[in-house]
């Protein structure tokens, strides 16, 4: 095993196709899609939109006065890192984990709060944003709240799909929990 | 005590407090709110009563605090 080399210890899933490795891997490789025309809702918008959707519940990874400032997004990355340490078994690891780093790839943030601001903006007489927008919208969002829940304190960083997984002046993490949206 | 019960709802419903922890001396931050939280309750408080509070008026340290300076507001704004 060279210094180069990669171990993955455990993952988490919450897709379309399933919440653990085994059933996600055996349904993509199978060619199942997931993908399902559903009605929006929101005239606004449109009537229906194409889509998967994952079947979800948060409820044990976040507790309801935090999904106050969580988009989707970061709740759904909580509820991911929970199920990819517990594989690990490094959850109860907290000196390990203190000097763990996370790695996201992360394009956009809370894109739910954000389409919800624009809709409120352009639907309705509302004129303002919440206090609560913008940590619910920033990228670095769902690092922040993984970091703070499972007590990871090395390098943090959400970083773009094609950036360097090797920040620059910053030690390399022994174990990192690399994520994506 | 007029917009006591929209109050209680809204932080059951969207913070999570438990109905049993809201009483007139209940603190915020002892319900669970932080600083973040408590300046969202205060614009979906002016949402959902249709009032503007003023900043150097606001004092939501208890449940108390928030009902009386809502209840004054409706009460200047529909006697």
């Amino acid at each position: 095993m060279s210094p180069r080399d990669v171990v993955i210890t455990g993952m988490g899933f919450v897709t379309p196709h399933g919440d653990n490795a085994d059933t996600v891997f055996e349904r993509v490789f199978a060619g199942e899609s997931v993908i399902r025309r559903v009605r929006s809702g929101r005239e606004q918008l449109a009537g229906d939109v194409l889509l998967g959707i994952a079947d979800w519940h948060p409820h044990e990874d976040v507790m309801p006065i935090q999904k106050v400032v969580m988009d989707p997004v970061a709740q759904m990355a909580t509820v991911a890192a929970r199920r990819a340490l517990t594989q690990a078994g490094l959850l109860d690891e907290e000196r390990i984990l203190g000097n763990a780093g996370i790695y996201m790839g992360c394009g956009v943030g809370g894109a739910e709060t954000n389409e919800q601001a624009y809709l409120a903006y352009h639907t309705s007489d509302v004129r303002r944003a919440k206090p609560t927008i913008v940590p619910r919208i920033m990228p670095s969002a769902a690092t922040a709240h993984i970091s703070m829940g499972f007590g990871i304190r090395g390098p943090s960083t959400p970083t773009p799909q094609r950036a360097p997984l090797r920040p620059r002046r910053w030690v390399k993490p022994s174990v990192r929990c690399a994520m994506g949206t | 005590m007029r917009s006591e019960a929209q109050i209680i709802e809204l932080l059951v419903e969207k913070y999570g407090v438990e109905r049993d922890q809201v009483s007139p001396d209940a603190v915020m931050l002892d319900m669970g709110l932080d600083s973040l939280s408590v300046a969202e309750l205060v614009f979906d408080i002016e949402d959902l009563f249709d009032i503007v509070l003023m900043e150097e008026d606001v004092d939501f340290s208890t449940f108390g605090d928030a009902v009386a300076l809502v209840d004054r507001h409706l009460e200047s704004k529909d006697p």
